[in-house]
């Protein structure tokens, strides 16, 4: 599970080792880490800003495009076809939001969805309205476009959204298939939740099966057992190529409910703060609030340079 | 680098300079502008080609910040030294590339001041080269060399040695860290002949015998005080043990 990690979540694992790395042939080594899309882009970028200045020097351009690239604020500004691009995009792009517009947050203002979406694009001009639609049912379990919400609930919800949208459609999909094989053969049992709907006991006692009887209802339990469907959606998770979360927090969500909707799934994943952190971008919820502190790439490369240029010149 | 490596490179270069051309468009007013602009294209290009190489060649684990550092490093005003280092510390030496660095590193080093001087790399050069790689070693080298020395001597590999031999070593080994000097490079010379065989064997002859073995940890701790106090030593340490172990070797 851990090699599938490294090779299918975003963000490079902290410890590769020698074989993994060139075991990987050089296709496979570029495209993980979309090198040539930044290289295509850069390039791009290069071509459209010399239109109209012409006397730029590219290698101060591809400088400031690298620079921009590693501290994270790439995506600023840029069309949405390449916020969406790779996982460092993603991940960058909800961090500049949160950077740019925490501040609405703090003065305890509550926004509507749709003000959200304007907000987004200030600073993604064609960012779409259905992925912000995905992220109120997130909030508010239904497409809510105009009910308030806190721009923490919503920027967590849309973190999630955003960078795993690909995992979240597969798993409503394997939601929606377990969901028709589990209903049909068996009857309904007992729910231990307090809300009782009499047309469903009606419906529940039409149907074939056993009951046991609880204070004298009986229910359609909602949702699966989620370890059924987690497990379904771990093994999903192995043969497709998509970007998922780390085993562990799927594991953890598992065991503190023995059942889910596939909204109550999504919205513990939301809440996930191992989830938060394994993205990295984001602070703890807690601390959304204050100011960021440091850029999501650090490397010690550049504090090495600093110290060498420090010592006097070598006689060359 | 293999071929298969090669041909990513030419085609990946390939096709972002074609994106370049489709996008470039039009008729230009100027012949000197087009000039500037093909030159300029392949001078890209060439960039381009030469990070795609590095990075297949390299594979660093943060390959952003290595393409950060790369296109930083473009600058004409950047030290020599500094460039020559960061092309040794980009890959471990095990690592395929690290030959292909190490190759870049030494052509960076020993180009000419001008067409006049001839090439190659300075002693003067090589050594501040070598003092900046041994300067961020940490104590941990210092200690594994200490153990393989350790293990060298400890012939009837029960892990003791006799005290008697411990003492010679560490004797030895001071007196030789306390004769070299910066300052003189003749000293080295005198270094060398102590740490020929002979010298060696009469050393461990003079010490008296005695049962009780010195524990591995107390011969490691005493051999890196000895080595870390007297400062960048590292030259002479590698010397010692390539010279004791191999000796050690063919004598019993």
């Amino acid at each position: 599970m851990s090699e599938y990690e490294q090779t299918k979540n975003g963000r490079t694992a902290p410890n590769n080792t020698t074989e993994d790395k060139f075991s990987l042939t050089p296709e496979d080594y570029l495209a993980k880490h979309h090198i040539l899309l930044y290289l295509e882009d850069a390039i791009q970028q290069l071509l459209d800003f010399k239109e109209d200045y012409p006397k730029i020097d590219p290698a101060q351009f591809f400088q400031e495009y690298f620079s921009t690239l590693r501290k994270g604020n790439h995506t600023l500004y840029r069309e949405y076809q390449f916020v969406r691009a790779t996982p460092h995009n993603r991940a960058s792009f909800i961090r500049s939001f949160w950077i740019c517009f925490r501040q609405i947050g703090k003065s305890g203002d509550l926004l509507n969805v749709r003000e959200y979406h304007s907000l987004l694009c200030l600073i993604c001009p064609n960012f779409p309205l259905d992925l912000v639609q995905k992220t109120a049912c997130i909030i508010f379990l239904e497409d809510a476009m105009d009910s308030l919400t806190s721009f923490a609930d919503f920027l967590y919800a849309f973190q999630l959204q955003l960078y795993y949208e690909e995992f979240l459609d597969r798993c409503s999909d394997i939601y929606d298939k377990l969901l028709t094989t589990v209903r049909s053969p068996r009857g309904t049992v007992y729910i231990p939740s307090a809300s009782t709907n009499q047309s469903a006991t009606t419906a529940a006692a039409a149907l074939e099966g056993t009951t046991m009887p609880l204070e004298g209802i009986a229910m359609p339990l909602e949702g699966l057992e989620s370890k059924h469907f987690v497990d379904a959606v771990m093994h999903d998770m192995q043969d497709i190529g998509y970007r998922y979360p780390p085993a562990s927090v799927l594991l953890d969500i598992q065991s503190k409910a023995s059942r889910s909707t596939f909204y109550g799934f999504v919205v513990a994943l939301a809440r996930s703060e191992s989830l938060n952190s394994s993205i990295g971008v984001l602070p703890p919820r807690t601390e959304v609030y204050h100011d960021p502190i440091e850029p999501i790439r650090k490397s010690s490369h550049s504090s090495k340079r600093a110290l060498i240029k420090a010592d006097k010149e070598a006689p060359d | 680098m293999n071929s298969g490596a090669y041909i990513v490179i030419h085609l990946a270069a390939q096709q972002i300079a074609m994106k370049e051309k489709q996008t470039k468009g039009g008729g230009w007013a100027q012949e000197d502008i087009k000039k500037s602009r093909l030159a300029e294209s392949s001078q890209v290009n060439n960039w381009i080609k030469n990070a795609l190489s590095q990075l297949v060649a390299n594979r660093p684990d943060d390959p952003i910040a290595f393409l950060d550092q790369f296109f930083g490093n473009l600058g004409e005003n950047t030290n020599k030294m500094n460039q020559a280092l960061e092309l040794i510390s980009i890959s471990h030496h095990s690592n395929h590339g690290f030959s292909q660095n190490a190759t870049s590193a030494y052509e960076v080093l020993s180009q000419p001041k001008s067409a006049r001087h001839p090439a190659g790399v300075l002693g003067g050069t090589y050594k501040t080269f070598l003092d900046h790689i041994c300067s961020s070693m940490p104590v941990e080298i210092y200690l594994s060399i200490s153990e393989s020395l350790y293990k060298v001597l400890d012939s009837s590999n029960d892990n003791t040695v006799e005290k008697q031999v411990c003492e010679a070593v560490i004797t030895e080994l001071e007196e030789i860290l306390n004769l070299s000097s910066h300052l003189d490079p003749t000293s080295y010379v005198n270094v060398g002949r102590k740490l020929q065989p002979d010298y060696l064997a009469l050393a461990l002859k003079m010490s008296a015998v005695n049962t009780i073995g010195l524990s591995d940890a107390k011969f490691i701790t005493s051999t890196v005080d000895s080595t870390v106090t007297t400062g960048n030593m590292t030259q002479v340490l590698f010397t010692v043990v390539t010279a004791v172990s191999g000796d050690c070797y063919q004598r019993f």
